[in-house]
């Protein structure tokens, strides 16, 4: 306790001074720790086998706007299976895919070739050796190649760009590490394209049965009964509706002219009836009046159109000619107003006889119209009757319909969505996209020279220090006055021994 | 400077011996001379020691002296002591986990030290007097006996010059279990009453340990123990042990004293000791 009070240090922990006497004291351990340390990593780092590193990048590109499936997918709104940056990473660790590596590696060329010695270890074995225990026998080679192959690769995301790995092989052999980094890297994105493209077919896999039980469920042929009835339901009211638009056109025309013949019909009648009662005079008088009426026109015409014409031309002259009509005009005027109320009178003569001629045509004519419209109507009020029929047919056809109608919706649904995936399903690709050059094979040692050497000295410097208080501790014997002071601290210390010369 | 020439006397030293003068200039009596864990240097053209040196002859000067290279520790700790010494203490036993000569050359640096401070008898008890650092100045020490216990043996030392005497501990111990003393520390009673300052070079702790009852008197004479701690070699649980150890006699323990050189020396001798790379077939 003594002796470690005396190593240690309050403020440094260590007392350092203490220590590099020490140091000097023990000389032989402290020349022989360094160079031991020194000697071992020496042997250490001349032993390390040389590693040969290969590197290739491939990125994610499960977003829509980076890979051709995504984009497809995103149109169809479907969505494929994603990876997170863990599963990447750790993507070559499960044993499925380890076995793939090795069943690719079997099939290579240059599988006998290969060197799987770990690039840990210290002997180094032969092909032949390491598969020796097989005898040959496949399964039992590929089971070795797949617990084997494990250690040479990694996959290490990058730190700059988002999406971004590296599949990093690490071999004894130049040769191997060239074809490990082939064959995985292809081993990846067969595994990676193979797992999409379970996911679709199980998606279409699973659509196929949810259709085949939705068309098991529902009565497909009555609903097609229902459905084709429907249409002609369809097909029907059209045909009628067009009828009853033809016939109510017809309809309505006859109706329009048997009114007007019947007005006209009666209206003759009744100025035949208006003339058997006016006198001689009261018919002059009303002949006189529509002369008169006709004149006041013709002047009013007159007038107007001699206004227009000499308006810019000679005004003199137009207006006196049209002073003198004017005077005419009012002339007739007053003869016209002289002669009273004229219409009271009765019709005029002509019209009258005209009216009595035609009289029994109009009739004819107003007999066969209503006989004609009376069969319009008929018919019409036929075909009205049956679109009113049809229609309530089609309503209570629609009715019944529609409780088949979310089963038949779904099945639709699942038609459309079956066809999505079976497209999307022959446009897979992977979203792992690997660089189609690989890096420059590197080759090192484990442990780097210059970490090595820091490892050294660090190491020296710690068992150094570690084997001197150690010894110290260990050691009894009294080297000078200090230790003599913490060793007997109730004891004088006299002074040194007198030497003679 | 190459080290402290540490004078016995400085008062009473001759012409040739005094500091400015002998400064650097050991080498020359080196010549010739076996090379001795410590080196005493003797003056060219003089003669050896003489072995008429009495208690009295004391103030006489001598032309042997050492080196210190590290002075103004041994005085720092000589100083401590000395400070001991004005109290009261007049038994220092120097112990530590197995470095005798490190013991020796201690206590031969601070028995001088008191030996120049003051004018005093100084006695040193060590086992191993025909070793490490009292071994050259004890072969030229006068030997004599000396009258420590009624009706004993009288106990037989070596007079440094009239500046110290060397005990032999192993000579001590017999005589004081010897069954027809009357009492087995009287021997070590007469010897600290006897002389002013002793220095007590702790036997290793195992002999001790082996044969406690013998060394008990001895113990029961230390006065303060110090401890040397041999930097790189001396092992904290070791220290431990002897400070535990000693503390159970209920001995008072001054402190430690660091030896600094002690891991250079041995370095030195197994270097001696190595055979040349080339020759490890050989």
């Amino acid at each position: 306790m003594k002796k470690l009070n005396i190593v240690l240090n309050e403020t440094s922990i260590i007392n350092f001074p203490f220590l590099w006497k020490l140091v000097k004291r023990y000389k032989i351990l402290s020349i022989s720790v360094p160079l031991i340390a020194a000697a071992y990593s020496s042997y250490t780092y001349m032993g390390q086998n040389t590693i040969y590193s290969g590197k290739v990048g491939f990125k994610y590109v499960n977003e829509a706007s980076n890979s051709p499936s995504g984009m497809i997918f995103s149109m169809l709104g479907e969505k494929t299976s994603t990876l997170d940056p863990t599963e990447i990473i750790s993507y070559g660790n499960s044993v499925d895919f380890q076995y793939k590596v090795a069943d690719e590696l079997i099939r290579s060329d240059q599988f006998r070739k290969l060197n799987f010695n770990s690039i840990g270890s210290r002997k180094l074995k032969t092909f032949e050796s390491m598969f020796k225990a097989c005898s040959g026998n496949k399964d039992c080679e590929r089971d070795k190649v797949a617990r084997l192959v494990g250690q040479f690769y990694s996959v290490n995301m990058s730190n700059d760009v988002i999406d971004r790995y590296s599949l990093t092989v690490r071999s004894l052999d130049h040769n191997t590490t060239d074809t490990l980094v082939k064959v995985v890297s292809k081993a990846i994105q067969n595994d990676r394209l193979n797992q999409i493209r379970y996911f679709v077919t199980s998606q279409v896999k699973i659509s196929e049965e949810l259709l085949e039980k939705k068309k098991k469920e529902v009565d497909l042929e009555m609903i097609k009964g229902l459905l084709d009835q429907q249409a002609q339901f369809k097909v029907k009211i059209k045909t009628a509706n067009n009828r009853l638009n033809s016939i109510r056109q017809h309809y309505f025309g006859e109706k329009s002219r048997l009114n007007r013949l019947e007005t006209e019909l009666s209206q003759t009648k009744k100025t035949l009836a208006k003339k058997n009662k006016s006198t001689n005079s009261e018919l002059f008088k009303v002949t006189e009046a529509k002369k008169l009426r006709e004149r006041v026109k013709q002047l009013r015409e007159d007038i107007a159109s001699i206004e227009l014409s000499f308006e810019n031309q000679n005004q003199i002259n137009g207006s006196e000619i049209t002073k003198k009509l004017k005077q005419e005009l009012k002339t007739n005027e007053r003869k016209l107003a002289s002669l009273g109320d004229v219409e009271k009178y009765g019709v005029d003569e002509s019209f009258a006889k005209g009216k009595q001629n035609s009289k029994a045509t109009s009739e004819h004519n107003y007999n066969v119209i209503k006989n004609q419209f009376s069969k319009t109507s008929v018919e019409f009020e036929k075909v009205r009757t049956e679109l009113e029929k049809l229609t309530k047919e089609s309503t209570e056809l629609e009715v019944q319909i529609k409780e088949y109608q979310p089963n038949l919706e779904l099945i639709k649904l699942l038609e459309q969505k079956l066809v999505q995936l079976r497209l999307a399903e022959s446009t897979i690709v992977a979203d792992l996209v690997f660089d189609n050059y690989q890096s420059e094979l590197s080759s090192y040692k484990k442990i780097a020279k210059t970490k090595m050497i820091f490892v050294s000295i660090f190491f020296s410097c710690f068992l150094l220090l570690f084997i001197v208080i150690l010894r110290y501790i260990f050691d009894g014997r009294i080297y000078d006055e200090y230790e003599l002071k913490n060793n007997f601290e109730d004891l004088e210390i006299i002074g040194n021994t007198p030497d003679f010369h | 400077m190459a080290g402290l020439k540490l004078k016995f006397k400085e008062n009473q030293l001759s012409s040739v011996e005094k500091p400015e003068e002998s400064v650097g200039q050991v080498p020359e009596a080196k010549v010739g001379l076996p090379k001795p864990e410590l080196l005493i240097a003797v003056q060219v053209g003089q003669p050896g020691p003489s072995p008429e040196t009495t208690s009295k002859d004391k103030k006489r000067s001598n032309k042997y002296f050492y080196k210190v290279s590290n002075h103004h520790e041994l005085f720092k700790i000589g100083s401590s002591f000395y400070e001991d010494y004005k109290c009261g203490v007049k038994s220092f036993a120097v112990s530590s986990t197995g470095y005798q000569t490190s013991q020796q050359t201690s206590i031969l640096g601070l028995a001088s030290f008191f030996d120049h401070k003051d004018d005093l008898k100084i006695a040193i008890v060590s086992d191993n007097l025909n070793e490490g650092a009292f071994k050259d100045i004890v072969s030229i020490s006068k030997k004599a006996k000396l009258e420590i216990g009624e009706g004993e043996e009288p106990c037989d030392y070596f007079q440094f010059y009239g500046h110290f005497d060397f005990f032999d501990l192993d000579n001590l111990l017999e005589i004081s279990n010897d069954e027809s003393s009357a009492s087995y520390d009287e021997v070590f009673d007469n010897l600290v009453d006897n002389y002013d300052l002793i220095f007590w070079d702790v036997p290793e702790l195992h002999k001790i340990k082996k044969d406690s009852e013998k060394y008990f008197p001895v113990i029961m004479k230390f006065e303060s123990l110090s401890i040397i701690v041999a930097q790189s070699l001396s092992n904290s649980k070791d220290v431990k042990e002897v400070q535990n150890f000693f503390m159970g006699y209920g001995i008072n323990l001054k402190g430690l004293l660091f030896d600094t050189k002690q891991k250079l020396k041995e370095e030195e001798a197994e270097e001696k000791l190595k055979k040349p790379w080339w020759r490890i077939f050989g």
